[in-house]
């Protein structure tokens, strides 16, 4: 018996070294590919949400009547959620490349392999319209989530540019009063508004309005759209 | 088992690696197959890449062999056993530097390397060359990630895939070491050579 093997196997018996057991191996590899699955998981739920909200915040409607459509567009990204996506997107690019096989891939192909995961599973979660019932659970879930996630919160309360959004109080042949996202009320004449099909114009209802301010609390209304979903595609009716 | 009074029969000189692993797995005495076939490829490649004393090579052998046995049942018998074991070597090497703290390249010769034209050229030569002892001194001065793919390379003559798989890196990251390593071993031949 050679040297090397006479003392390899003698600190085997003396320090009563045992192979680990195969289950842990197979543990770990099962961990790490879930792990996995979850980051491509998450990252595709942040980014159905981030497409979901940055669609309600109807930006792209706006596109012709807005001086400063970049200023409200770079308000219109859901930062945090693309942030989040983006996180999920580097940790699952470190868990598939600590998996077994992982090392044969290179950055690129990893990248691409999980950007196009993200992207199809995101998009299938939007289409299905997970994304906003996802994002109503997280709205009443937490109180601030709303304000400081949801990018509709910051473009449509800013009367003073043309963009006010609430829910309505009252309904009169005048007009309608809202309640609007910071807690002022608002008398609001919609004589001659465009009200996009899917709104319904009644008590509790949450919607944005485009128009002007004519007074401190009185809003004329050009254009009013629903708070929830895309407004455009909508036909069209006169008030 | 055919393990007969210490002495290797005939039939467990052609069992294959993972044959070896299996009976391993039954009896520990049947390491010492694992440890006989590959000791001196091992101790000769820790010390191709780490440039240390036989003893020192010695005990990361045995680290290697004892991590080795530890983690058996990890080995994966779809891929190379010797791969495995190659990688295992690797670490330990890894480690070792680690804890020691020990930096072998010279790094005075960067700023030659960085001025190194891409398309410089070195083939076919290069296997014959790189065999000679003055060609080891000089591939001790180049940084450990082009001394270990060359190494592996052309003293272990391994193939891309596997230094893949020993290093875990992508084969073109393999293809672009070695590459790179031949051409800044080129500019040390012509640097060094003549004194050596």
């Amino acid at each position: 018996m050679g040297k090397i093997s006479k003392k390899v196997l003698q600190r085997i018996e003396k320090e009563n070294i045992k192979p680990i057991g195969k289950w842990s191996f197979v543990l770990k590899n099962s961990f790490l590919w879930s792990l996995f699955g979850l980051n491509i998981l998450f990252g595709s739920i942040g980014l159905a949400i981030s497409i979901y909200l940055f669609e309600s915040s109807d930006i792209l409607n706006l596109i012709l009547s807005v001086n400063d459509f970049l200023g409200v567009l770079i308000l219109a990204i859901p930062t945090v959620w693309v942030l989040l996506t983006v996180s999920f997107l580097i940790v699952a690019y470190l868990n598939f490349k600590y998996t077994d096989r992982g090392y044969m891939f290179s950055f690129r192909k990893i990248f691409v392999i999980n950007t196009l995961a993200i992207l199809i599973l995101g998009g299938i979660l939007h289409l299905s319209g997970v994304s906003e019932r996802l994002n109503r659970v997280f709205s009443e879930s937490f109180s601030e989530y709303d304000i400081t996630l949801d990018p509709r919160y910051k473009i449509w309360s800013a009367p003073e540019i043309g963009y006010l959004a609430g829910t309505i109080l009252s309904v009169s042949e005048a007009g309608i009063k809202i309640e609007d996202l910071d807690g002022n009320t608002w008398s609001v004449d919609t004589s001659e508004a465009k009200v996009r099909r899917a709104v319904g114009l009644i008590e509790g209802e949450k919607i944005k309005i485009v128009g002007n301010v004519v007074s401190e609390s009185t809003f004329q209304a050009l254009e009013i759209l629903p708070w929830e979903g895309r407004g455009r595609n909508m036909q069209e009716k006169h008030f | 088992m055919a393990v007969k009074n210490g002495k290797k029969t005939k039939e467990e000189k052609e069992l294959s690696d993972l044959e070896i692993v299996e009976n391993v797995k039954k009896d520990l005495n049947a390491y010492r197959y694992v440890i006989e076939r590959y000791e001196s490829k091992l101790l000769r490649y820790i010390q191709r890449i780490l440039y240390i004393s036989t003893e020192d090579a010695e005990d990361i052998l045995q680290e290697v062999f004892l991590k080795a046995y530890r983690n058996i049942n990890s080995y994966n018998p779809k891929y190379s056993f010797s791969n495995w074991i190659y990688r295992i070597a690797h670490n330990e090497a890894i480690s070792f530097l680690r804890k020691k703290k020990i930096t072998i390249s010279n790094t005075e010769d960067e700023d030659i390397f960085d001025r190194i034209p891409s398309e410089e050229d070195i083939e076919d030569d290069f296997l014959e060359s790189v065999k000679s002892s003055e060609v080891r001194d000089i591939l001790s001065k180049l940084d450990q990630k082009y001394r270990e793919v060359l190494v592996l390379r052309f003293f272990e003559e391994k193939e891309y895939n596997e230094i893949s798989e020993i290093l875990h890196i992508s084969s073109g990251t393999v293809a672009s070491l070695i590459s790179r390593g031949k051409e800044k071993f080129k500019i040390l031949i012509q640097k060094y050579g003549k004194n050596i």
